[in-house]
């Protein structure tokens, strides 16, 4: 998945989206670390969080991605132990990235 | 790089494809993988065993008659390809079979030919050799109109720098000549690094060919307890472990148990879980590479002997996907094309490939009128203009 730093090389750079940057960047670093503390693969745990939010259950999300359904039972139970705060960001990064996708579409 | 191709009979197949067993999709807990292949395998003189109307319904069904321990023979192989149509199998292949010749080879192809003559078929064929195959790549790219894919047989339970450079240098060379795509069968997981000893995971192949599947031999009992270590993807013993900076009661993540836990003799349901996390991780990340992030991931992951043939697989793979199979391209002619690709291919890194067909892309959509010289010659420059 395309860090903060490579999707805003990839936009049209301007003064207002800088400050876009900078604080995506912020986010993404916090993020980073939420997934060092918990294993989670950032580039799993966003199609999980996404699959999760509309609505499929862990089955099908593993059959979706082509993982073992304990890899998904693990993230969906350490995302539900997640503090709030903690989960919001990891929410927030995730649809920004997907914001940011289908602006680009 | 994903991208979903549509094969012959309309379904839908998201390259690269990893291919499953009906014991890996029980290992998972899962009835299918979307997209992917479902790599049902039997000997030549067995029935292919049931398939599930989950799996024919959302996989890519490669019935795989396995003569990897039989001698060649025209009749077996006849035998083999009519049961896969008899099946209505999604691909028919011309499997690998026990220390085959060039000669056998061409029998193969010969069949090929006449099933492709045939009005009535329709289905998309694969021809399968192995990497020890010593068939100059000009003369199986002459060949190459009999078939649809290639695949690659490597059949090692754990592999080497020599015999993984050489199933690369097929792979490439054919997609290079042919612009065709490949599957690489009998794949290991693990290689050797800095010596035999010396035991890394890396399941790259998904960065080599447009379809894998794992090897299916066991490599032997084993005597010691080993488990990847997830931070340098190195197989090692508990000892090791230790040696590499982790105490007896460090909690890893993955599992939140300790790493005494994990080495215990009975913990073997705890290794396979950790195997099974760790996997889905490094497939996963393998999966998700982009141009941008290819290369340091590969040599801060791999070991280096083996960076050299995957930046050459990755750099194959974007000529063909974003060059070759680009429509925007279309509209020249193909000696026009082949010196355009000349010059695409003078840059080495994948990252600067990737640029450059962008680059390309983007001039042929903005500037309708735009000649292959300059094409060509923007190419030539490109990286160096002011």
């Amino acid at each position: 998945m395309d860090s903060a730093i490579e999707r805003f090389i990839k936009s049209n750079v301007t003064l207002s989206n800088m400050g876009k940057l900078i604080q995506n960047l912020q986010l993404e670093k916090e993020v980073e670390e939420i997934c060092k503390a918990n294993a989670f693969n950032i580039d799993l745990l966003r199609p999980v969080l996404l699959t999760m939010m509309r609505g499929y259950n862990n089955k099908e999300v593993a059959q979706k991605l082509g993982v073992h359904r304990v890899t998904i039972q693990r993230y969906t139970h350490a995302l539900k132990k997640l503090k709030e705060s903690e989960f919001e960001k990891i929410k927030n990064y995730v649809l920004n990235i997907e914001n940011e996708e289908d602006n680009k579409n | 790089m994903k991208k979903i191709i549509k094969i012959n009979n309309g379904k839908k197949l998201h390259s690269p494809a990893r291919m499953y067993t009906k014991k890996d999709l029980e290992e998972m807990g899962v009835d299918y993988v979307e997209g992917a292949i479902y790599f049902n395998r039997a000997k030549p003189d067995q029935s292919f065993p049931e398939i599930s109307e989950f799996v024919r319904k959302n996989m890519i069904v490669l019935n795989y008659p396995d003569c990897s321990a039989t001698v060649f023979s025209e009749e077996v192989l006849k035998k083999v390809v009519d049961k896969q149509i008899e099946l209505n199998s999604d691909f028919i292949v011309f499997p690998y079979f026990k220390k085959e010749n060039d000669f056998d080879v061409k029998s193969k192809v010969d069949l090929c030919e006449e099933l492709k003559l045939n009005r009535n078929f329709s289905k998309e064929i694969v021809l399968e050799m192995s990497y020890k195959s010593e068939m100059p790549p000009q003369e199986l790219s002459d060949l190459s109109h009999n078939f649809d894919y290639l695949s690659v047989f490597y059949g090692a339970p754990f592999g080497g720098y020599p015999s993984f450079s050489k199933v690369v240098k097929r792979v490439v060379t054919f997609k290079a000549l042919t612009g065709k795509r490949v599957f690489t069968i009998a794949v290991p997981f693990k290689f050797s690094g800095e010596h035999n000893k010396d035991c890394r995971f890396m399941p790259c192949f998904s960065l080599v060919a447009e379809g894998w599947a794992k090897n299916w031999k066991g490599g032997g009992k084993k005597q010691v307890i080993k488990v990847v270590d997830p931070q340098d993807l190195k197989s090692k013993d508990y000892t090791s472990w230790l040696e590499s900076g982790y105490k007896p009661e460090t909690i890893l993540n993955l599992t939140n148990r300790t790493v005494a836990d994990l080495f215990r003799k009975e913990s073997k349901i705890l290794r396979g879980e950790f195997e099974k996390y760790l996997t889905d991780g490094v497939l996963n990340e393998i999966s998700n590479l982009t141009p941008l992030t290819y290369e340091d991931y590969i040599y801060g992951k791999f070991y280096e002997q083996y960076t050299v043939p995957l930046i050459f697989s990755y750099k194959e793979k974007l000529i063909l996907e974003l060059f070759k199979e680009n429509p925007v391209f279309g509209k020249f002619d193909k000696s026009g094309l082949k010196l355009l690709e000349g010059a695409i291919r003078r840059k080495y890194n994948p990252l600067s490939v990737f640029k450059l067909i962008q680059f390309l892309d983007n001039l042929v959509q903005r500037e309708e009128q735009i000649t292959i010289q300059e094409l060509v010659k923007r190419a030539n420059n490109f990286g160096f203009e002011n």
